[in-house]
């Protein structure tokens, strides 16, 4: 009678020369065959060999199919055991089939990086209309390239915004990230557009993004002192701009006072200015507006695609749903969730959403806080908190108030060392250093994956440095600034007390630091 | 049943009976590959699929069941009991986001005796034993949860949120209404403690401490506090934030002793 194999035997993965002599020839003698009869070349000890790689073979799918039923091994929550050579089965790679099987829960793919590009024409021609695609194509200093990603026309002698889109899919294990500074130089890859030029300005205040129906507009205005802010403006009395009650919130503080002035300057330079837009009531009970400043030339953020263990988290979210009801189309009607049944609500709704903070207020009784954001933090578009602040509101829940916002974004730079390199690579040194750096405070190096009030690594970035390609050496202190306190230590974020910030580092190695060359 | 009950000998007693394979050593080759390959790949591919059924699968395994399952579970808890327990996955789910769902959490891990009191003078806890898991039956542990009111205001409780105007004081809960009170914060309902009595846990170690909040924070709706964990070993208490104030047998300050773990 056979001995059932044991959880350790099953997820081995053993050579054709471990099954020959642990299976195979084992099998012979046991049945009386002196195999080392054997000859080497001939017939029945070929056939053992071709009986022993079959059965390798059978054992790697065996072990496969054992580890990809775990969950907690297709979704990376933890790895199978070694063998006794030291292998460990990834079964990752069936996640995606598993969370669309088991869940219905498709993989959030990798998503573009989109810009608002403005194309300057000093030329008498038009050009247009161009169709998206590679027919117009930029390049940022760091190398990335944006293709049209709309249909535009260039009018002659004039500027004209346009929608770009970068040439690929996020994708940081390849170094595909396309997180290039506003203002950046940039090139024009397509050359039959004589007189053209492009430039990625960052306005001074992001769209205002609205959760709601009513037809009232709100603009900001003035100049922001110490940016960044987020600002957010809710509606606490319906009506015409001068008599609709609202209130507002810089940073994720405190709402306001009710306010009933249709201009108000709220606070750090912004003035905020309502109007009825021919809307009467114009402004909604409830409603909420976002804008932040500065303003990006980014209006979406790329993502790489979803990785195991996040699909995992999403898929294992939907558990807990199981205590909700339901209405007649399937669609949940949450009464109250739990923590991780927001955070399922939240990712399933948009694929810019990587990271979800979910936290009851410490002061408002039924008011959940819950905190959206992109790629290693990244702060997500005012239109996108107020898209989900709205898919949240639809579900009408009993008596919770889901309180969307997104990550503020915290000034970084680098100074105080001296790079020294070769002549020949100063250029390359300069351009990886940068793109090793834009990994790193964009929560993307692989290593040291950094999040939403992350801890700047002192050690860590200095390494960056002193390991680019090209540097032989590094001299002086490296000083990191941040909200205007230089360190020479680890710096912890947020620099605004019970704010959720993410690092943003905006310089380019070559103007950080200073360089000699050899 | 075991994998005993599904061995196979089929390619092993079908390629030892075709005509072709004829003589004993010959036969007994054929038999000891179609074994190493057919058979035994047979057998190991139907203990693949035992393994991931809780009844049949190995220690190994129903750790990892009840992983993905999410299922609470105590360190010594007898891997049988995880066992019986991880087919009704879906009803333990059933009660997230309730307090129910978070005395079956802590009872789970290994907390029983815990009392959830809430501000709005509720107080909830779960008698046992909780209904056997019985494959085919359906579960179902509401009649244990065991809802009570707290003890009554004596005076009227002013809270120390005020309106706009300062000096206007805040409302009112009237005497003799059901209350826990945290602080005099009369407007923050939501929040609750979890309160153990009687001397169950007089110590909490670090590890104790973590398992409760990770338990309590898993089935919570996420818009209620929990402000804490509360070990009473003797005495009585009241008010618990940020820790307990407690009250002596005879009704006199002082006298009782209250371990108090943050959440």
């Amino acid at each position: 009678m056979m001995q059932a194999p044991s959880f350790t035997d099953i997820i081995a993965v053993p050579t054709q020369d471990e099954v020959l002599n642990q299976e195979v020839l084992p099998e012979a003698t046991r049945r009386s065959l002196r195999v080392t009869d054997w000859n080497p070349g001939g017939v029945w000890r070929t056939s053992a060999y071709v009986i022993a790689l079959m059965r390798a073979n059978a054992r790697l799918a065996i072990a496969t199919l054992m580890c990809a039923l775990f969950e907690d091994y297709v979704f990376g929550k933890s790895q199978p055991p070694a063998d006794a050579d030291g292998n460990v089965l990834d079964v990752t790679g069936w996640a995606a089939l598993v969370a669309q099987q088991r869940y219905g829960t498709p993989i959030i793919d990798a998503t573009y990086t989109r810009r608002t590009i403005t194309l300057t024409n000093t030329s008498l021609s038009s050009y247009g209309p161009l169709q998206p695609g590679p027919s117009l194509m930029i390049q940022f200093p760091s190398g990335n390239r944006y293709v049209l990603d709309q249909v535009v026309t260039i009018a002659a002698n004039t500027t004209t915004t346009a929608t770009f889109r970068s040439e690929f899919p996020n994708d940081s294990t390849a170094g595909l990230v396309y997180n290039d500074m506003a203002g950046s130089t940039l090139q024009m890859i397509t050359s039959n557009y004589a007189g053209v030029t492009a430039s990625n300005p960052a306005p001074p205040f992001s769209p205002v993004a609205h959760a709601g129906t009513g037809l009232g507009t709100i603009t900001p205005s003035g100049t922001p002192t110490s940016p960044p802010h987020s600002v957010a403006i809710r509606i606490v009395t319906s009506g015409v701009a001068g008599v609709a009650g609202w209130q507002y919130a810089i940073d994720g503080a405190a709402w306001s006072a009710t306010q009933t002035s249709s201009s108000l300057l709220i606070g750090d330079g912004i003035t905020v200015t309502l109007a009825d837009n021919s809307g009467n009531p114009s402004f909604l009970l409830n409603e909420v507006y976002y804008f932040t400043t500065p303003g990006s030339d980014i209006t979406q953020v790329g993502a790489d695609v979803e990785t195991p263990q996040a699909l995992g988290a999403r898929c294992r979210g939907l558990i807990p749903a199981i205590a909700f009801p339901q209405d007649s189309n399937g669609r949940w009607i949450p009464i109250s969730p739990t923590a991780s049944g927001y955070e399922t609500l939240v990712r399933n709704a948009n694929a810019n959403v990587r990271i979800v903070l979910v936290a009851p207020d410490g002061t408002v009784n039924n008011k959940v806080n819950i905190v959206i954001a992109g790629n290693g933090g990244a702060p997500l578009a005012s239109v996108d908190v107020a898209n989900m602040q709205q898919f949240l509101a639809a579900f009408s829940m009993e008596t919770d108030a889901p309180n969307v916002s997104t990550s503020t974004g915290r000034a970084v730079s680098l100074s105080g060392l001296t790079v020294t390199v070769p002549s020949s690579q100063l250029t390359a040194s300069q351009t990886s250093m940068t793109q090793r750096l834009q990994k790193y405070f964009g929560g993307l190096d692989a290593f040291t994956p950094i999040s939403i009030n992350p801890l700047l690594d002192y050690d860590y970035i200095l390494s960056l440095v002193r390991t680019t390609p090209g540097v032989t050496k590094v001299s002086g202190t490296l000083t990191i600034t941040v909200n205007s306190v230089g360190y020479t230590t680890d710096v912890q974020l947020p620099a605004t007390p019970g704010a959720f910030e993410s690092a943003q580092w905006s310089q380019s190695a070559s103007s950080a630091f200073s360089w000699t060359t050899t | 049943m075991s994998v005993q009950g599904v061995s196979s000998s089929l390619y092993e007693s079908w390629i030892t009976n075709l005509k072709a394979v004829q003589g004993t050593i010959r036969k007994r080759i054929f038999g000891a590959f179609a074994r190493a390959l057919g058979d035994k790949t047979v057998e190991w591919m139907t203990q693949v699929n035992l393994e991931h059924m809780p009844s049949f699968a190995s220690d190994q395994s129903i750790a990892l069941i009840a992983s993905e399952r999410q299922l609470d579970t105590a360190p010594s808890e007898a891997t049988s009991a995880i066992a019986a327990r991880a087919p009704f996955w879906l009803q333990l789910a059933q009660f997230s986001g309730s307090g129910l769902g978070i005395l079956l959490g802590l009872h789970f891990t290994g907390f029983d005796g815990a009392y959830l009191v809430q501000q709005n003078g509720l107080a909830l806890t779960l008698t046992l034993p909780l209904p056997a898991f019985t494959l085919g039956t359906k579960w179902d542990p509401t009649p244990n949860l065991v809802v009570t009111n707290c003890s009554q205001l004596t005076g009227v409780l002013t809270s120390n949120v005020t309106p706009p105007t300062w000096m206007t004081p805040g409302r009112s809960i009237p005497a003799s209404q059901p209350w826990w009170k945290f602080d005099d914060n009369t407007d923050f309902c939501s929040r609750f403690a979890v309160v153990f009595t009687a001397n169950q846990y007089p110590s909490l170690s670090a590890a104790d401490q973590t398992r409760m909040r990770n338990t309590i924070s898993k089935w919570r709706p996420a818009k209620a506090t929990c402000v804490g964990i509360y070990s009473l070993s003797s005495g009585q208490m009241w008010q618990t934030l940020p820790t307990a104030a407690t009250w002596g047998h005879a009704g006199n300050w002082g006298g009782s002793v209250v371990s108090y773990a943050g959440v």
